[in-house]
């Protein structure tokens, strides 16, 4: 898309997406088995957002408490979380996001670990950017075989907040309180709205004008790879190591997996 | 979750918790329910019953003959998961004679004997698993775990060779090729 652009990872892309999401001053959540959002948010605190609070679950240099993991729930639960990630094995047209199982609940193909706090952190966190590293119809369908967190809630229930963005590798989809519905914002560099919608498995509406997700800039991807993959080693050594490119070893961080 | 342990730490008979209106969790939970918010008119809120597991049990570095115990890492929720136990046993790498006290605690958290029922002397208790700085965990035997998991078969034969076969902890450890210094049990 834009040749000038230095080619990266899709993790890197949408961790620099991210970053751009996070605001100086406030208060970000980090869950567990959450690399790409904390590497964005530790991007963002190199970048634009050092006076953020950054609390990564896992992390000890990003864990500003005394305490065990109930201190970011209860953060949150007092309603103090201004932004926090979640992913779903499914995500629907309503904005509901599914952690519990895949097909009947009952009898489902697959049984996945649950909420682990999603179910509170989804409506009290300010702003919710939900995740996904995969961006296909098994993801994105019509409605979620289980509601873990429900995306639109009536108003007798106490809600701080809720979904605001999806980010994957192909685009940066907006949540429209209003309409309660999906909006395409921006495309990413290497695909088109014409892949977006091959790959949803429901119909949304595009942003008038639909934007290219502007690149990575040489900044962001030299800061990404030098000081964020060095804080981010010693919470996702793995995924630090394979899907953030090293300075040094530049040709391709994805043939160093295997 | 952690509403229902704290409330089962703190002896109270339900838990208001926020969000889960709207979740299928409500359907298949019979310990969530929904109420009118008693202090705000026209707020429905769920509220949990607390969770008070019949038995707790925790891994220690060090415990003493009292019962009190370091427990890896400074993840109080431990502590909290303790109180909501009603019967609280702690296996540790080394039981000592001499009293454990909670300025000791450092990087642990501090389990306190009037907490905890049952101590047991068990050198690496923890495994596959890590503890603290003593020894990491068993990266190969976890993968393996992993990989025997997927199937019922490969399951039973996992938990046939290492659960129910050896007859006790040192069956365990020799199984696993692991030797414990000494007997776990150590004068400070």
């Amino acid at each position: 898309m834009n040749e000038r652009s230095p080619a990266c990872t899709p993790e890197e892309l949408m961790a620099v997406v991210i970053s751009r999401e996070v605001r100086d001053q406030e208060t970000v959540g980090v869950g567990m088995a959450s690399p790409v959002p904390a590497a964005g948010c530790i991007l963002a605190e190199q970048l634009h957002a050092p006076h953020a609070t950054i609390i990564i679950l896992g992390s000890e240099e990003y864990y500003p408490f005394p305490g065990g993991s109930s201190e970011l729930h209860f953060l949150a639960q007092r309603g103090e979380l201004d932004l926090f990630f979640l992913s779903g094995v499914q995500i629907d047209r309503k904005g509901n996001i599914n952690l519990h199982v895949i097909g009947d609940y009952d009898s489902p193909s697959l049984r996945l670990p649950g909420a682990y706090g999603s179910a509170m952190l989804y409506y009290m966190a300010h702003r919710v950017i939900l995740f996904r590293t995969e961006h296909t119809r098994r993801t994105f369908v019509e409605k979620v075989d289980f509601v873990t967190a429900a995306g639109v809630t009536p108003p007798n229930v106490h809600r701080e907040g809720g979904p605001t963005l999806v980010v994957t590798p192909k685009a940066l989809v907006a949540w429209d309180q209003g309409a309660g519905e999906w909006v395409l914002s921006a495309v990413h560099p290497g695909s088109s709205l014409a892949d977006v919608k091959e790959n949803t498995g429901f119909p949304f509406r595009s942003a008038e004008p639909l934007i290219s997700t502007p690149p990575p800039t040489e900044r962001e991807l030299m800061v990404l790879r030098t000081t964020v993959r060095e804080k981010l080693r010693r919470i996702y050594p793995d995924f630090a190591d394979q899907k953030i490119r090293g300075l040094l070893t530049t040709e391709s961080a994805e043939n160093t997996e295997k | 979750m952690y509403s229902m342990v704290q409330a089962g730490s703190m002896g109270v008979p339900f838990v208001a918790v926020r969000g889960l209106l709207g979740s299928d969790i409500l359907r298949h939970r019979g310990d969530l329910r929904v109420v009118e918010n008693p202090f705000q008119e026209a707020e429905s809120v769920v509220v949990a019953e607390p969770i008070r597991p019949e038995v707790a049990v925790f891994h220690a570095r060090r415990a003493d003959r009292f019962g009190n115990s370091l427990v890896p890492g400074g993840m109080r929720d431990d502590l909290m998961m303790a109180r909501a136990g009603r019967w609280v046993v702690v296996t540790a790498e080394e039981i000592q004679e001499k009293e454990i006290r909670p300025e000791e605690a450092g990087v642990h958290t501090f389990l306190p004997a009037v907490d905890v029922d049952q101590v047991s002397p068990a050198p690496f208790g923890a495994h596959p698993g890590s503890c603290g700085l003593d020894y990491s965990h068993d990266a190969a035997h976890i993968e393996a775990y992993l990989a025997a998991a997927k199937e019922e078969a490969s399951f039973k034969a996992y938990l046939d060779k290492y659960v129910y076969s050896p007859r006790n902890h040192q069956e365990y450890l020799a199984l696993v090729g692991l030797r414990p210094q000494g007997k776990g049990r150590e004068t400070a």
